[in-house]
């Protein structure tokens, strides 16, 4: 099974279609059972680990707000002894508490889409929390462009708890047009909502996509992030200031590319997922699927279209 | 190495310059002349000459990884302009243009085009495969659709390359409208079955039965109160699609969706579903409004779970009624009653083309070898029993007239109605009525009257019934038609076959029961006796009249066979 779509009445039962596909599509259900007044899960595929854990109005930890939806971490091994927050290898701060990602918004019944991809291995759900509000969640292996350590990766629409802001500076390209709440690897947004994992100049753990201040202690960035000499622009608006192509209306996909910080200052490319591109939807519908060549993509915005999130979106990888 | 002829030619000496004007700071000057260095006066050289390229180049080796970008997505594949067509409603021949863009650098090869479920669909244009398609070549076929073929599309055009890729172009579509009037309740709704059966009588009344047709015929009619928009709908589709198939909503079977579902969801899940006409291969009816309704095609039925072939074209909130469908004809003429210039009634009928049977057992206990269908009838309709003979007369005219009793049995026919107050009734008559193929297969039916009346009870293993005295040692004793009994009891219901019978006295006879009871029943707990006649159709159509979409009326003709 490598796509689904169906409705779910809320967090838990949402939590619990995304297991029976994931069960489905080949990931092995190593544990699904009560979590506090929710449910947790925790999914293998080769060596990727990942834990999911359904909240109703709850935090992830204080200083967090409270939120109703699905958390999502990824670790190292499954110590069937602890809990899904306490497992080895978590995304953690320097101060060696807990961070997550997560889908949020799930306060009554909604629509979902699950995706499942192998080489390299991606399991995507994304959600109509709200009408035409979609937030996702992304978990799997990059491809990386060597044979480094690590590669696995977590995304989701927010970070550790629900904070959407959409002040006059929070946009991408200095437009307000721009804003881009819920794309995945966005490095716009402080702290992120997305982890990589990978090993390099002495860190063995998560590095927090974001513009700034990395939660995990560690930043890695994508595609927004701005030179260092005017004009400051960035990788994705060369790329979206020419999309759509006004010729004939199509809007070319582009792989979020990922790349860490080292001490220097630079940065060093690591991989890109495969099967998630970054989408100008000006010219197509939420969950509608395209084809380019033999494949099938379905399109999403990153948030709502033509609202807070523009005709920002992207694409997730379809195979049926 | 490639050799040349040549020869290296002289320069030309450098002369003074005809006019000049030397600076002052300068006394004198010695002119230049060539050769300017002895290299250069070397005498011209007669031989080969040989090419020594390429020369080697400093080099510098780099690890790198190439990072992908959008031109990825487009290169190195082929693409298919539109990659799938989907044709909704073909009521007229449909054609479109399909590009082949070969979007690799290199030449690639076409060596076939496979077509499957391209009924009344066909490509056409560039030449037949093996075609070659140049690198970055585009090529335009026009495809296609003819209104004429299968009533569902799903067909495929597999264009196969040579190195092994394949590209697969989907087509889907319908050949089919809905018919999307629905029933005025107020006169109820009509469906009738009609099998075709032959049966032939002997002289001595017994019969050989023969079944003509494997499926039964199925129609349906209904009246309709239309107004506004509806009316200009109807009409149009009257006037356009009169003499095809439609799909027609099954109104009897209709529930509501209990959930969203969203258009690309392969799922729906149908309450009642067990107790509807949904079958895999059949269609559904996602209905809001005469104008706004889906036709999907059924793979699977799994309890209440419907998984579609194609995915829906639609979102469809929560409520949405949910029908089965078959597909129909408009049978004879439909008149429509124009009461005002926006309102309309009629009556319309339909007959079913794609026919169906139902698999599921008949419900009921089996007694010798065949059913008992011990369902109450209807008591607010009388219940109709005629008894004639198979009777010849023989009449020269001049004499006495002689008769002969062919059988030397009555026939006797009853006429019975049922309400069916539920579903799950419906379909366990449904199932019952599908098993006895019209007048072909016979069943065991109670008269459902007290023909009996018992005056002692019953002991456990004793197989004798003593009853009131109506005359049966005298008159039938254990005649074929009338020796089996049903026993309802408030200890349970018994059927036994009457072996023999005698007379007691005036006021009691004992029947002797082919079984003893195993359990002594007194005179109070016994509810009722009644002869158990083995008996068939004596109709091959059926008329089931819908009251509401869950209540039927039928009225059933039956004949008595020897048991």
């Amino acid at each position: 099974m490598a796509y689904q779509t169906g409705t779910a009445a809320g967090p838990t039962p949402l939590l619990d279609a995304l297991r029976l596909f994931a069960v489905a599509s080949g990931w092995q259900e190593l544990r699904w059972g009560p979590s506090g007044p929710s449910q947790q899960l925790s999914l293998r595929k080769g060596e990727l680990i990942f834990h999911l854990r359904s909240a109703l109005d709850e935090a992830l930890r204080s200083g967090y707000q409270r939120v109703t939806g699905i958390f999502l971490v990824g670790s190292d091994q499954f110590d069937p002894a602890q809990p899904w927050n306490n497992q080895p290898g978590l995304p953690r701060d320097p101060s060696k508490r807990i961070e997550a990602v997560g889908l949020y918004e799930v306060e009554g019944p909604c629509t979902y889409h699950l995706f499942s991809s192998e080489s390299p291995v991606q399991l995507t759900m994304v959600a109509e929390v709200a009408p035409g509000v979609y937030h996702h969640l992304a978990f799997g292996q990059l491809v990386k462009y060597g044979d480094y350590p690590g590669g696995a990766f977590v995304s989701g629409a927010f970070g550790s708890s629900d904070a959407l802001t959409a002040s006059a500076s929070d946009y991408i390209f200095g437009d307000t047009q721009d804003l881009h709440f819920g794309l995945p690897f966005n490095d716009y947004k402080y702290a992120g909502g997305n982890y990589v994992r990978a090993a390099a100049d002495g860190f063995d753990g998560w590095w927090s996509v974001c513009q700034a201040s990395p939660i995990t202690g560690k930043r890695a960035i994508s595609i927004w992030e701005e030179g260092p000499r005017s004009p400051r622009e960035t990788l994705a608006n060369y790329w979206w200031s020419r999309t759509p192509n006004t010729l004939n209306g199509i809007a070319p996909l582009l792989p979020f590319y990922v790349f860490l910080e080292r001490p220097d200052g630079f940065f060093s490319p690591f991989g890109y997922p495969a099967h998630l591109r970054y989408l100008n939807i000006t010219h197509h519908a939420p969950a509608e699927v395209f084809a380019i060549g033999p494949e099938q993509w379905m399109a999403f915005p990153a948030h709502s279209k033509n609202n807070k999130s523009g005709v920002h979106g992207y694409a997730v990888r379809l195979e049926r | 190495m490639a050799a040349f002829a040549g020869i290296v030619a002289p320069g030309s000496a450098v002369g003074e310059p005809v006019h000049y004007e030397r600076a002052r700071g300068i006394s004198g000057y010695r002119p230049v002349r060539y050769p300017f260095a002895a290299a250069d006066s070397v005498s011209p050289l007669a031989g080969t000459r040989g090419a020594a390229r390429p020369i080697s180049e400093p080099q510098r080796r780099l690890a790198g990884a190439r990072m992908p970008s959008f031109a990825d997505d487009w290169y190195h594949r082929i693409h298919l302009l539109p990659p799938r067509i989907d044709l909704g409603n073909v009521i007229s021949p449909i054609v479109r243009r399909l590009e082949v863009w070969n979007a690799h650098l290199q030449e690639q090869t076409v060596l076939a085009i496979e077509a499957t479920g391209a009924d009344g669909l066909a490509l056409s244009g560039p030449p037949a495969p093996p075609l070659v398609f140049g690198a970055l070549q585009s090529r335009t076929y026009s495809f296609s659709a003819s209104h004429r073929g299968t009533p569902a599309i799903n067909a495929a055009f597999t264009f196969r390359f040579a190195g092994g890729a394949e590209m697969r172009l989907g087509v889907t579509g319908r050949r089919v409208v809905v018919f999307g009037i629905r029933p005025d309740w107020s006169d109820g709704m009509t469906e009738r079955l009609e099998w075709l059966s032959e049966v032939l009588e002997a002289h001595d009344g017994s019969e050989q039965r023969i079944r003509l047709r494997q499926l039964p015929r199925r129609s349906f009619e209904y009246s309709w109160l239309l107004e506004g928009q509806d009316v200009r709908l109807l009409e149009h589709l009257l006037f356009a699609w009169g003499a095809r198939i439609y799909c027609l909503p099954v109104w009897t079977d209709g529930s509501r969706l209990l959930q969203d579902v969203v258009a690309g969801g392969r799922q729906l899940v149908v309450p009642d579903a067990a107790h509807s006409d949904y079958h895999p291969g059949g269609i559904a009816v996602l209905w809001r409004s005469t104008a706004e309704n889906e036709a999907v095609e059924i793979a699977s039925v799994d309890g209440a779970a419907l998984t579609l072939t194609l995915a829906l074209g639609q979102s469809w909130p929560a409520g949405t009624r949910v029908l089965p469908a078959r597909l129909a004809r408009l049978d004879g003429t439909t008149g429509v009653r124009r009461l005002t210039d926006t309102i309309a009634s009629g009556r319309c009928r339909f007959t079913v083309e794609d026919l169906g049977a139902s698999s599921a057992p008949e419900p009921g206990t089996v007694y010798r070898s065949y059913s008992v269908f011990d369902w109450p009838p209807d008591w607010s309709e009388e219940i109709d029993v005629s008894c004639q003979r198979k009777l010849t007369v023989i009449d020269s005219g001049t004499g006495p007239r002689g008769f002969d009793d062919e059988s030397g049995a009555p026939q006797l026919g009853r006429r019975l109605t049922w309400l069916l107050p539920n579903r799950p009734q419906i379909t366990a008559f449904r199932q019952w009525l599908a098993a006895r193929t019209g007048r072909v297969h016979p069943c065991w039916l109670p008269t459902f009257t007290s023909n009996l009346q018992v005056s002692r009870a019953v002991v456990s293993g004793g197989s004798g019934l003593v009853v009131r005295n109506t005359g049966y040692s005298r008159f039938v004793t254990a005649h074929p038609q009338r020796r089996d009994l049903i026993l309802r009891t408030r200890l349970g219901t018994f059927f036994r076959r009457v072996t023999g019978a005698e007379e007691l006295s005036a006021q009691e006879e004992l029947l002797s029961l082919d079984q003893p009871l195993d359990v002594t029943v007194t005179v109070d707990q016994v509810l009722q006796v009644s002869w158990l006649e083995l008996v068939r159709l004596d109709q091959d159509a059926v008329e089931l009249f819908w009251e509401t979409d869950g209540v039927v009326r039928v009225q059933l003709s039956t004949r008595t066979l020897p048991s």
